[in-house]
């Protein structure tokens, strides 16, 4: 997984999430590291839920000292593939802020 | 199981509680579960600190120090955030009171860190024997006991 800093996108880069790819007219490097965050946010949040019984997360956020990763697939059950949005941002944003932009924008 | 924690630090967990739409709340040390204020079994939220853990070596690995994470699923949130050595696991209803929550469990947290250490540094130190000093037989024998007199000379 590529760290933060070794692409570290200077503005908000957001992606699409289209049958369980990622689509983003941003360069690879961009794409590959937010796939990364976003795999390993969505495997931990299926562990997390599934502790619960609360079942696969439709969205997941995370967050370090400068810089914020989200994701949003609230259609995920829909023929059983991924939609949705995501967005990082290289700077401690606020998160409910970070999911309105990747939710609105889905609408 | 749950350590035992000082009245303190309960009152103050459930005191953030009260606070918004949380729906239950965890306290960890590392990987130990120190309280559980959450509707679900222990063993659950023992699990979740374990996973919540695990993520943050995940991502470790990158050299990336992630302290927050956030999870929505259907009818809950699940809000992660580590302070050093401690974690708190909030179940939220709210979306948007996350970054609120986010911001109070920090400040218990940073609030919590020296009686959290008081706490192991205290059990430690008893389980060591610590710096209590013990009394030994000579201290208590008669002979200790006895007032000598010095007679005043003339």
């Amino acid at each position: 997984m590529e760290s933060p800093s070794s692409s570290a996108p200077p503005l908000l880069e957001t992606f699409d999430l289209h049958r369980g790819v990622i689509e983003s007219d941003l360069p690879q490097e961009s794409v590959d590291a937010f796939a990364a965050d976003f795999q390993g946010l969505r495997h931990f949040g299926e562990k997390l839920g599934n502790a619960l019984d609360l079942g696969a997360p439709w969205m997941g956020a995370l967050q370090e000292d400068a810089y914020c990763v989200a994701f949003s697939s609230p259609e995920r059950n829909l023929a059983g593939t991924l939609h949705g949005k995501g967005a990082r941002v290289c700077q401690r944003a606020l998160l409910f802020e970070l999911l309105t932009l990747i939710t609105t924008q889905e609408a | 199981m749950p350590a035992t924690i000082t009245p303190s630090i309960r009152s103050a967990i459930e005191r953030l509680k009260h606070a918004g739409s949380i729906s239950g709340i965890a306290l960890g040390w590392r990987r130990q579960l120190l309280l559980n204020l959450t509707p679900y079994e222990t063993f659950r939220v023992e699990r979740l600190l374990d996973i919540q853990q695990d993520a943050r070596e995940h991502f470790r690995r990158s050299d990336r120090e992630v302290d927050t994470f956030w999870h929505g699923f259907d009818g809950v949130f699940m809000l992660s955030i580590t302070h050093r050595e401690c974690s708190l696991i909030l179940l939220h209803t709210r979306a948007h009171e996350v970054d609120f929550l986010k911001s109070a469990a920090l400040t218990l947290l940073d609030d919590c860190q020296l009686l959290i250490s008081a706490l192991f540094n205290n059990a430690s130190e008893h389980d060591a024997g610590g710096s209590t000093e013990q009394i030994s037989d000579d201290d208590l024998s008669p002979s200790h006991q006895e007032t000598h007199f010095i007679p005043r000379s003339h």
